[in-house]
């Protein structure tokens, strides 16, 4: 996921786990909880515990915990936050800076596991830190240590704790286990960009920047099928790519206005391979796709109308009108 | 073919392992080109060999890894020492070469010169000993074992893997150079097979110490006491042949051998759970 330069403009978009309503939409350094339904939003500014003013938190990326009533945001400052939604009280404040001044870089992402009673954050350094929370006492250790820089980092619901970097290496290890490698899925010429694992936890697919797409099982590391580039012509990065639960793979590309959506089945002989169902193209580049637990499908653009939704009706995801998106989301007042 | 000249193929001891070298390396390990590295063995990635009994060795993986190799003394030497009555008590296996003859041994190493100057000579090894065939089952790969050992074996491939003299780097701003560290650790034991060994030998206490610490509180290893050593046939080959073991016995002499060497086996046991 790029970082929008813009501070008014939405850049991530997060999905509630459980509610079809609720959609968090991540600025630059606010955070607005959209409830679809009543058409209203709450609106979570991103504080910083740092003493220098001038620095503003620039929010790199966010995430819901499971029960979907906590969020945890990640900053450019090296800060994890952790808000309880319904009452958005700053619940935890953890400087995990000050555990690595040696290593001046920030997170780049960050999960919860399935209990609720810990935080993954992935950094740039190539550590995955594990926050444990028990009562009042936070521990932290480190799970991964990649010497690289983590592009993406995936748990399944399978407890397997999938991170890439930019080596073009995917590394699924057991969680919380993390030292018992599973696998390496090995076969990107280039770095690995983002990971899905499908709805079963048993399959793993993963968007590389040399355009391709790959399907492994990564119970052993092999890889099952590779979806050709998008061109011949030019090499389109993939920026996003985002599996459903009813096993549609939604896949963006660097600088392209397109996302194309495929399904993920059997070929008569038997063998897995993704098949194209269509392409939606939008106004302008599509920087990330996200699906929710009904399987509809948000797109967010650089340029308006920013979000856009498509729900799955009749095998095909066709567009439903949101002008309280379209509109609500577009921030002109922020400086 | 004569043998390379060390003096030619000097270079600095330290090099940054987190850095971006330009290194080669297969995009994946099943489509790794081994004919290169040991011809007898394998043909071109997707020929096959004609007759029976070559295509059974296409079937042979490698087995012995050893990281930070430096100039190849464990994998095979020349041998030094001219004896004109044959002595039972001195053993003339030359390296893994020679000890593991049915064995596919490789190294690993990432400083370019040094690479260069083991490659050169097991090439000269192998053109010297054409009548016997030794030395093909030896090899020396330019790579980076911290970052890119994926990219060359798969899981449980390995039997032996060895780590002679690693390079302490002291300051604690460098910890993270260490080629043995936690997390390291949790790589080589995907890669080792159950059951497999992980040697360590050092001439400096405080990385011995670090060592051990690490491999004894990593879940997937466990340690083989020092007893069991005795008699083991690649104890021997660690303590004398690698070029650094032969420089702290010309520097330190025979007496202190027992003092300066601190040898641990981990043996690699898959904890299930």
């Amino acid at each position: 996921m790029t970082v929008s330069p813009q501070k008014n403009l939405p850049q991530f978009l997060i999905t509630h786990p459980t509610d079809l309503s609720k959609l968090l939409v991540g600025y630059s350094c606010l955070l607005r909880e959209f409830n679809l339904s009543s058409f209203n939003y709450k609106e979570i500014v991103a504080q910083t515990f740092k003493q220098d003013k001038r620095n503003f938190g620039l929010l790199v990326c966010a995430c819901y915990s499971n029960s979907g009533d906590q969020v945890a945001i990640v900053n450019n400052l090296k800060e994890l936050l952790v808000y309880s939604i319904s009452n958005m009280d700053l619940v935890l404040n953890l400087f995990f800076a000050l555990l690595f001044r040696v290593l001046p870089r920030s997170g780049v992402k960050v999960c919860f596991s399935k209990d609720n009673k810990s935080i993954l954050v992935a950094d740039k350094a190539g550590h995955v830190i594990n926050y444990c929370i028990e009562k009042t006492e936070i521990t932290q250790k480190i799970l991964v240590d990649t010497l690289s820089t983590i592009t993406d980092m995936y748990l399944s619901v399978s407890n397997y704790l999938a991170v890439c970097d930019r080596e073009g290496r995917i590394r699924v290890s057991f969680f919380p286990n993390a030292y018992h490698i599973l696998s390496y899925c090995i076969g990107h010429e280039g770095a690995v960009t983002c990971l899905s694992f499908t709805s079963s936890g048993l399959r793993l697919f993963s968007g590389s920047n040399d355009g391709t797409v790959k399907l492994w099982d990564p119970t052993n590391g092999k890889e099952l099928f590779s979806l050709e580039p998008f061109s011949t012509v030019h090499k389109h990065k993939v920026c996003d790519l985002q599996c459903s639960a009813s096993q549609h793979v939604c896949v963006c590309y660097e600088g392209l206005s397109v996302a194309e959506v495929y399904k993920y089945s059997l070929t008569t002989e038997g063998l897995e391979t993704l098949l194209h169902v269509q392409s939606i193209n939008t106004n302008s580049e599509v920087l990330q796709t996200v699906f929710d637990v009904e399987n509809t499908l948000y797109i967010l653009e650089r340029c308006p109308p920013y979000i856009t939704s498509y729900q799955f009706l009749e095998g095909f995801f066709s567009e439903s009108s949101s002008e309280y998106l379209a509109t609500d989301c577009y921030l002109s007042d922020l400086q | 073919m004569s043998l390379p000249q060390k003096r030619f193929f000097r270079q600095r001891a330290h090099s940054n392992p987190l850095a971006d070298h330009s290194l080669e390396f297969p995009s994946c390990p099943s489509k790794m080109d081994w004919s290169e590295h040991f011809p007898l063995f394998f043909t071109k990635l997707g020929e096959r060999f004609n007759d029976e009994e070559n295509s059974m060795k296409t079937k042979k993986k490698v087995e012995f890894a050893d990281v930070g190799c430096g100039y190849g003394g464990l994998l095979g030497s020349f041998c030094e020492v001219q004896v004109t009555v044959p002595r039972a008590d001195i053993n003339f296996k030359v390296g893994l070469a020679d000890t593991f003859p049915e064995v596919l041994s490789l190294g690993l190493e990432l400083r370019a010169k040094v690479a260069d100057y083991a490659h050169k000579k097991i090439l000269a090894l192998r053109e010297q000993n054409k009548s016997t065939g030794k030395y093909q089952n030896i090899s020396i790969v330019r790579a980076n074992a911290m970052k890119y050992l994926p990219y060359f074996f798969e899981k449980g491939q390995l039997k032996k893997i060895f780590f002679l003299f690693p390079d302490p780097h002291f300051k604690k701003s460098k910890h993270k150079w260490r080629i043995i560290s936690p997390h390291l650790l949790s790589d080589y034991a995907y890669f080792l097979a159950v059951g497999g060994l992980l040697y360590t030998v050092t001439d400096v206490a405080e990385l011995y110490e670090w060592e051990i610490k690490h491999l004894s509180e990593h879940p997937l290893f466990m340690r083989i006491s020092n007893e069991s050593l005795k008699g083991d046939a690649t104890v021997d080959l660690i303590l004398n042949s690698s070029e650094e073991s032969k420089k702290v016995t010309r520097q330190g002499g025979d007496n202190k051998m027992g003092e300066i060497y601190y040898v641990s086996l981990f043996l690699f046991a898959l904890v299930v759970f």
